[in-house]
């Protein structure tokens, strides 16, 4: 009897996006200069919200899209390590992605403009 | 400052200059008339010194010894 | 004249009373003083300085001002005397001077020297000499105009090496000052005075001889020739005091123009200071673009930890899946055997019936059930993990934080530094406060100006001066003439006037054999003292200008115009010393810090030749200038007297004997 595999591939969306409470903070935090473009800030939320292991179920706000797939991920990693450290079921990983980015920009805005964290403070020791 | 070596350098000149002058006076008054110079070099008040080369000068013409023609 | 004791209270960094001796032997007759820069050895020389003519000179040869003199912590303290005394011996005679400074009664904080009552004291053999003879009986023995030449301080060795510049201002004043020392101003009081002194008696004379008829016309031309030289002599006494107060003019522009240079040079600083500013600031905006780049990729990081655990756990599960396989792979035939048992029931190996727990060993052998399916899932399995380990393994991951730390701490330091930087921004903006650029330019020509104003009025003074020469020269002739006339010859008045200006030409014609003469002498003294001192042979000796400077002459007699700082260290010194030897008998020489620019091998040669120079040697060195093991080794036999200066705080020093 075989177990269905990982590789049973979902559909990859072709764009990426997030709540729009959250696209405003992306804005704000490259705007104020904590990232140099705002895609890194949008993988570093989704990265924070895994090491958190948070899963959220859904965007906070009305979707939009932000990112092309081509763009944000071009290496793969992203999917690598959502892969990896999340149990992605039959979802894409970018649809995952997405509520992680969603969930990880609201912590990392909180974190960034209430408790006067740098981006360098939310980085785990070596 | 005058030091003995300057008197030397000193009347040695005017012993010069005298015997190229066209007259001749005495290498007394001269010596004299140096000296009362040096003695007072540092005064303010050079009315003195006039004074005494003034005495000096009278004395040595009272004596008789007007300059004579050089050689 | 050598000196036995100096003894300062509150004097520059000298806080209370401190004393030097210097040693009364012969053979011992040099006195070091050791002192870094800054410690007070240039002021040692100012108290010598102040002790006999009451004035201290600043480096720029400008006088300080009494307050400034006065030891700070002193002046803290409301004690504002100061005071100063040497004892010397001369012609065998002891003296004491003393001078002392106070401030005057009624004065809360001094801030100009008006503000103190200055007095000094002369005892001569234990009897106290009168107030007004003091300073004449100090200029007989130290005159101040050749203080310079014996109270020698080597940072001013430059206004001896301008002397080679005919033109000079500088060059003038120290010639004027040689020839003071020198004597040369006495022949020529002599003849100014005979001059004054002549001109009544040729006024009496022509009275006397406006009867005789015969050398009338003589007489009247001679009158003439009187009146015209008396108002030419008018002239030059307007002119004498222009020339005064447009040379004091010139003074006090040029020390603005001085001040104004210093004030250059701040400036100077100051845009340095402003644009290293600028550059670190640049850097800091560098670092914090770096910064942010540094976080491009800091998501890896944050997964880092997660990723390298999973990373672990795939090995681990690999590791497991591998040992599995290996046993799995290690009995086939086995297995085989096992299988073909269980599947008929009967052992492969004895034909017996199988029962229970054999059928549970053959079980155990044949690998706790795993069937053909089994297997593969373990295969793929530990593929699956090995491959996504390895592309774990392959990311390549930022250390953002790292980075981040680094920059930090460079960040600091340049912000540190931009601190530093704009606190000395802001201290040279707050001096310069005022600093006009143009201003100073308006007075840099004013100095120009009020310069050839100086010397526009001394051409003129050359000019009447000439025009009386010639005056002079015919009222001579005119006399001769006149005294041919034997009435006229037999004029007593007319035997005054002739005996005078006979003994007026003289002095004249003396004065410039007597400048040669000493010419000559300082020549030969300094190129005997050059010799000694030079380490170079092909110098035959040293050759003098109209304005005593010196020039170095090679064997083949030429003049070696290019020479080294050093070179031209050794030629100042040879004159000075030359200067010393002509100029008068015997005396001490006190130098601060004449070694600055020589090499050992020259120092060592000065530090031989002065002791031999001079019947009394005291120098002021600092330790970078002479090596107090090797320098003083060979001269250790001389010396008499060891002094330090030592710090006791930036205000205050000590004098201890070593």
């Amino acid at each position: 009897m075989s177990e269905p595999t990982q590789s049973t591939q979902a559909v990859d969306p072709a764009q990426i996006g997030i709540g729009e409470v959250a696209h405003y903070n992306l804005e704000r935090l490259y705007a104020d200069k904590h990232f140099p473009e705002m895609r890194n800030a949008y993988k570093f939320a989704i990265a924070y919200a895994l090491s958190k292991g948070a899963r959220p179920t859904k965007l906070e706000s009305s979707r939009k899209n932000v990112f092309s797939i081509s763009t944000i991920d071009p290496d793969g990693l992203l999917r690598l390590a959502i892969e990896t450290l999340y149990p992605v079921g039959d979802e894409s990983p970018y649809r995952i992605a997405e509520r992680l980015a969603d969930w990880g920009v609201g912590e990392v805005t909180r974190l960034v403009y209430e408790e006067y964290k740098s981006i360098g403070d939310l980085l785990p020791d070596a | 400052m005058v030091t003995r070596n300057q008197d030397d350098h000193a009347l040695s000149a005017l012993k010069r200059a005298a015997q190229k002058a066209s007259k001749t006076i005495s290498d007394q008054l001269l010596a004299d008339l140096y000296a009362i110079q040096r003695e007072h070099q540092f005064d303010v008040d050079r009315a003195i010194v006039v004074e005494k080369m003034e005495k000096r000068i009278v004395a040595e013409i009272e004596a008789g010894n007007a300059p004579a023609e050089g050689e | 004249m050598f000196l036995k004791t100096l003894r300062i209270r509150n004097f520059m960094p000298f806080k209370g009373w401190h004393q030097i001796d210097f040693p009364g032997s012969d053979t011992k007759n040099v006195v070091i003083v050791f002192g870094d820069n800054m410690r007070g050895k240039t002021s040692l020389l100012n108290a010598i300085r102040w002790a006999f003519y009451q004035n201290a000179l600043d480096r720029y040869g400008e006088k300080i001002p009494l307050q400034k003199l006065v030891n700070s912590d002193a002046a803290g303290e409301d004690e504002w005397d100061l005071e100063v005394q040497v004892s010397f011996e001369h012609d065998n005679k002891q003296y004491e001077i003393s001078s002392r400074a106070e401030k005057r009664r009624g004065v809360g904080t001094p801030n100009r020297p008006e503000d103190f009552v200055v007095a000094t004291d002369l005892q001569i053999n234990g009897e106290v000499v009168r107030g007004d003879r003091v300073a004449h009986e100090i200029n007989r023995v130290v005159p101040e105009q050749i203080s310079r030449f014996f109270l020698f301080d080597g940072e001013l060795l430059q206004e001896y090496e301008s002397l080679l510049a005919d033109d000079g201002d500088q060059g003038k004043r120290i010639k004027e000052a040689i020839e003071q020392a020198l004597g040369v101003p006495t022949l020529i009081s002599g003849k100014n005075e005979l001059r004054a002194l002549r001109k009544p008696y040729d006024r009496q004379w022509q009275q006397d001889l406006k009867k005789n008829q015969e050398v009338k016309s003589f007489m009247e031309e001679l009158s003439a020739l009187t009146k015209r030289s008396e108002d030419l002599e008018e002239a030059k006494a307007k002119l004498q005091d222009q020339l005064s107060s447009a040379k004091h003019q010139y003074q006090e522009l040029q020390q603005q123009v001085n001040a104004a240079e210093a004030r250059y040079k701040q400036k100077a600083e100051l845009d340095q200071y402003v644009s290293s500013r600028t550059k670190v600031s640049q850097q800091i905006e560098q670092i914090e673009l770096r910064k942010l780049e540094s976080v491009r990729d800091a998501w890896l990081d944050v997964l880092r930890p997660d990723l390298e655990r999973q990373t672990r756990d795939l090995r681990s599960q690999a590791a497991a899946d591998a040992l599995v396989l290996a046993e799995i792979a290690k009995a086939p035939h086995l297995r085989e055997m096992a299988q073909s048992s269980l599947d008929s029931g009967v052992c492969s190996l004895c034909q017996s019936e199988l029962s229970t727990e054999s059928r549970q060993i053959l079980l155990g052998v044949h690998g706790s059930g795993e069937t053909a399916g089994e297997i593969d899932r373990v295969a793929t399995r530990f593929a699956e993990s090995n491959q996504l380990a390895n592309r774990l393994d392959g990311v390549r991951y930022p250390q953002a934080k790292k980075r981040i730390a680094e920059l930090d701490a460079t960040a600091m330091d340049l912000s540190l530094e931009e601190t530093r930087l704009a606190s000395e921004i802001d201290r040279l903006r707050d001096e310069l406060q005022g600093f006009d650029s143009d201003e100073t330019n308006r007075v840099r020509r004013a100095a120009e100006n009020a310069n050839a104003a100086i010397r526009t009025l001394e051409a003129k003074f050359s000019q009447v001066d000439e025009e009386l020469e010639k005056i002079n020269t015919k009222q001579q002739s005119l006399r001769l003439v006149i005294n041919q006339n034997e009435s006229a010859k037999n004029q007593r008045s007319g035997k005054i006037v002739d005996l005078i200006s006979t003994a007026e030409g003289i002095f004249a014609s003396a004065v410039g054999m007597m400048r040669d003469d000493l010419r000559m002498d300082i020549q030969e003294k300094a190129t005997s003292a050059f010799k000694q001192l030079t380490t170079d042979t092909s110098y035959k000796g040293l050759r003098i200008n109209q304005n005593y400077g010196l020039t170095i002459v090679d064997e083949k007699d030429r003049d070696v115009s290019l020479r080294s700082a050093g070179a031209e260290q050794i030629v100042a010194l040879s004159l000075i010393d030359g200067l010393n030897q002509t100029g008068r008998s015997t005396g001490p020489v006190i130098m601060d810090t004449p070694f600055g620019r020589l090499d050992p091998r020259h120092r060592s040669r000065v530090l031989q030749y002065l002791p031999k120079s001079a019947n009394q040697v005291v120098l002021f060195v600092h330790e970078g200038e002479v090596d107090p093991e090797r320098d003083l080794m060979q001269i250790n036999s001389k010396i008499g007297a060891v002094f330090a200066l030592e710090r006791v705080s930036s205000s205050q020093t000590k004098v201890v004997r070593k």
